[in-house]
């Protein structure tokens, strides 16, 4: 008898639908699978089988040829193998096939009958969900992951058994129907504030700044200064993620396997911070099957690239072109994958190898080698860095200092109100912080009274700018008007966008 | 074959240093003595390569032609021309290859100092070369990275006339990223050195061409300067030839300014005001166009009392005054349009003096 049950997989960071067709008819005893498979797939063949027969399920040897539609796709992951056994089943007929047809199901098996979690399951309901599907069978610790999607009745099983009793009772399935977890009350928690940074004045203010704008910032400063401490603190302030965000940013998660299961929805803003040895596959995603990388767990979030140099520089110019589209584009044989990586970054390297300079009682690095280590960031990533802050070493006084420091929510509410100005402003432009402005953006969203231009002109001369400067300074001058408040660039705003203009050659020798 | 060009012959001569020559001048008594011997009392090696260059003898007056078009001279201390300090000294160099100008009669004083220096050196440097031009004297120095090349191109910009005696060939640009201060000098300052063509950095060659800054100035003043110190030996060849040295003290226990500070211990001057230096000299000082200290608006002011000579943080900056980052940083910059402040690496600012 021939049924058809819906299952999905994942393909980058979405779910696809995929028919799982059984058919089971007399002829020699077989069991095979077809539909372009990889080899994990084609391996579910022995852990059905085996499952199905731990399970107590004794099933008369027949012709069992089962296909996994559409078959011009190659077929990846383990997610199928609940699905091809309950297909068996029904096919036998201890299913009723009509109880299968608008559900997906999805799960991987242990030769036990036990039901184990896969990856993607929150792409994979939001999908099926889609596809037009009304419920979904997932593994048990995947369920509240799946849970979710709103409007779709998720199940979680932990057993094959377990599957099939709640396909045979009517009613059970009607009470596994839970409504999505979230709530507003789900608010972030980061475990860390900023008003637990002492003294670094400068370096905070540049970070609310960034934040502000999503600008991407770097910070220069001897060892222990407290530049990680800073950059693990802006998700803090960043405002909170809305509830569609906070699904994207889970969708990633869940694809790659880093969704704990009793805590499901991502509500804090990524931190990522990538050891300089990774990879440039691990940072922008790649693989024989692609995965996202860094950069696509840090969206909506910050990716930290702590001792910056030290980085390999194919691993830094590969970023060169995600970060300006603010996504990543993987190609391979079989099509492109598409992963988001809308992210700020923040950088943090010392000025030079000992990190002491221009500190000369400490600093014994030669010009030529401070030039050299610099040399290692290629300028075209420099430009990208809107903001740089030189972070000093902190004083006995600072550290021991026991004045309030605003905390992380205080900041969060001007940096809120900084985005809403900014969305308000851009929202014709079709983008939504002030980072992603391109020059043509800031010919029409930054303009300068007289006054101020004439100001800038005589600062770029003195200081000897490049063009590429003059957009970067303008773009952060205008976050820096927005956490003020003001409509128009001024001043202020300008001289205290120019005091981060930070590595510019000529300050370094 | 001219004197001239017999002196050409010995500068060629890698091997041979100023202590050989010296020492066959005694025993030969002429230059010419020496060419026209087979047999000198010198290494095999050096005489391998007197003989060899002596083969190439006859191109002489068309390479020295073609260092003529290159704009370079060719001095030898029989000439005219010859700098007349240097004539006086016991080990005074036979000869110089000269580019730009000599230095021209007058006051000169060598500062000198550490390569890897602070940035507070580096403003002294730039302020006592610039100072020093406006007061008409020549600034003598060695091109190099830090104290010397900031002093010089302090005395370029304030227009007065600086020379370079370098420790390399005459067309060698040591180091390689001082390429615009050695074309500025080319132009509008001179550069001396004894060594040929292409002559290499050699770490021998430094404390000899010292002798030659030490000499052309009247007095040497050490700008910064460690324990152990090219400038230290600057100072002992200014000692042995009798003239004054002057240290910039410095702050105990900073290993930049020991060799200073161990220096003024052993007698050298020392400068608390820029009029120390003229004073060392015997001369008053030049109505030098008192700039105007305009008055600064309230607000730059107390940004610039809080600033010193050393580098400040804008974060100390903030907490000393309680101001605002982004005030601090306006008035910052103001203050920078009027070069009166300078930021140095990141965000850290000192006064230009």
């Amino acid at each position: 008898m021939y049924t058809k049950v819906n299952s999905m997989m994942v393909q980058g960071i979405d779910g696809l639908f995929i028919s799982v067709e059984t058919d089971v008819s007399a002829g020699l005893p077989e069991f095979s699978m077809v539909g372009y498979l990889s080899s994990e797939v084609r391996e579910a063949r022995e852990r059905v089988r085996i499952s199905l027969k731990n399970s107590g399920f004794a099933l008369p040897p027949r012709r069992i040829t089962v296909n996994l539609s559409p078959a011009d796709l190659r077929k990846e992951g383990t997610s199928f193998d609940l699905a091809v056994a309950l297909g068996i089943l029904a096919s036998y007929g201890h299913l009723p096939e009509q109880c299968l047809r608008r559900l997906a199901v999805i799960g991987e098996l242990g030769l036990d009958g036990g039901v184990r979690p896969v990856p993607g399951v929150l792409s994979m309901v939001g999908a099926a969900k889609e596809a037009g599907v009304s419920g979904c069978i997932v593994p048990k610790e995947n369920e509240a992951e799946g849970a979710l999607v709103e409007e779709m009745a998720v199940a979680g099983v932990e057993n094959l058994p377990e599957a099939v009793r709640l396909l045979q009772t009517p009613g059970a399935w009607q009470e596994r129907i839970r409504e999505p977890v979230w709530t507003p009350e789900d608010r972030p928690n980061y475990g860390e504030d900023f008003s637990e940074v002492n003294g670094q004045i400068a370096l905070k203010r540049a970070a609310e700044v960034a934040a502000a704008g999503m600008h991407n910032l770097l910070m220069i400063g001897p060892p222990g200064s407290g530049k990680t401490m800073v950059a693990r603190r802006i998700p803090t302030i960043l405002p909170e993620l809305t509830r569609k965000e906070s699904l994207e940013v889970s969708k990633i998660y869940s694809v790659c396997g880093l969704l704990p299961p009793d805590r499901p929805l991502k509500t804090e803003r990524p931190f990522r911070a990538p050891h300089h040895t990774a990879s440039y596959q691990s940072l922008v995603g790649g693989g024989r099957v692609p995965k996202p990388g860094e950069l696509s767990l840090a969206n909506r979030g910050v990716l930290f690239l702590d001792e910056l140099p030290e980085f390999p520089k194919v691993s830094l110019e590969v970023l060169r072109q995600p970060l300006e589209d603010r996504a990543v584009r993987i190609s391979r044989v079989q099509g492109s994958y598409l992963f988001p990586a809308d992210c700020m970054v923040v950088a943090a390297m010392n000025p030079c190898r000992c990190g002491y300079y221009p500190d000369r009682s400490r600093c014994q690095c030669g010009e030529a080698e401070v030039k050299r280590y610099l040399r290692r960031i290629s300028r075209p990533l420099l430009d990208r860095m809107d903001l740089c802050v030189e972070a000093p070493a902190i004083g006995f006084e600072a550290v021991r200092a026991e004045g309030e420091n605003e905390t992380s929510a205080q900041i969060r509410s001007r940096v809120r109100e900084a985005w809403e100005r900014q969305r308000h402003r851009l929202r014709d432009a079709g983008i939504d912080c002030n980072a992603q402005m391109t020059g043509r953006h800031v010919k029409t969203y930054c303009r300068l009274d007289e006054q101020e231009e004439s100001m800038m002109a005589h600062i770029f001369e003195k200081l000897g700018l490049s063009a590429r400067a003059y957009y970067r300074i303008l773009k952060v001058a205008r976050t820096i008007a927005d956490l003020d408040g003001e409509d128009k660039i001024m001043e202020r705003h300008l001289g205290e966008a120019l005091g981060y203009r930070g590595l510019e050659q000529r300050f370094w020798g | 074959m001219t004197r001239k060009e017999i002196w050409y012959w010995m500068s060629g001569l890698s091997s041979w240093g100023g202590r050989t020559i010296q020492k066959l001048l005694k025993e030969f008594g002429s230059p010419e003595e020496i060419f026209a011997s087979k047999k000198l009392p010198v290494t095999p090696a050096q005489q391998e390569e007197a003989d060899e260059a002596k083969r190439k003898a006859v191109t002489f007056p068309e390479e020295l032609r073609v260092w003529e078009q290159q704009g370079v001279r060719f001095l030898t201390q029989d000439e005219e021309e010859f700098p007349k300090r240097l004539a006086g000294l016991p080990d005074s160099p036979f000869f110089l290859f000269v580019k730009g100008s000599l230095p021209p009669p007058g006051p000169a004083v060598a500062v000198v100092g550490a390569r890897k220096c602070t940035p507070y050196g580096i403003e002294q440097a730039e302020f006592f070369g610039r100072f020093l031009a406006e007061q008409g004297i020549c600034v003598i120095s060695g091109m190099a990275l830090g104290v010397d090349g900031s002093a010089q191109w302090g005395a370029l910009r304030a227009g007065g006339y600086t020379c370079a005696v370098l420790g390399t060939g005459i067309d060698v640009c040591y180091p390689a990223s001082h390429r615009q201060l050695y074309e500025e000098l080319e132009k509008s300052g001179g550069i001396l050195s004894e060594y040929g063509a292409g002559a290499p950095p050699l770490p021998y060659h430094f404390p000899l061409r010292n002798r030659i800054i030490s000499g052309l100035s009247d007095l040497v003043l050490v700008v910064e300067a460690r324990k152990k110190s090219g400038s230290l030996i600057t100072a002992d060849w200014a000692l042995e030839q009798g003239k004054d040295v002057l240290a910039l003290p410095g702050r105990m226990g900073s290993p930049l300014n020991e060799g200073c500070n161990r220096l003024i211990r052993q007698g050298a001057g020392i400068v608390a005001e820029p009029e120390d230096v003229l004073r060392a000299l015997g001369r008053e000082k030049q109505d030098r166009k008192e700039a105007e200290e305009a008055e600064l608006p309230p607000d730059e002011k107390e940004i610039w009392d809080c600033l010193g000579t050393d580098p400040k943080h804008l974060e100390q900056i903030c907490r000393e005054t309680g101001w605002e980052v982004g005030a601090v940083l306006l008035i910052l910059l103001r203050l920078e349009m009027k070069e009166k402040v300078r930021q140095v690496g990141g965000n850290q600012y000192l006064r230009i003096l």
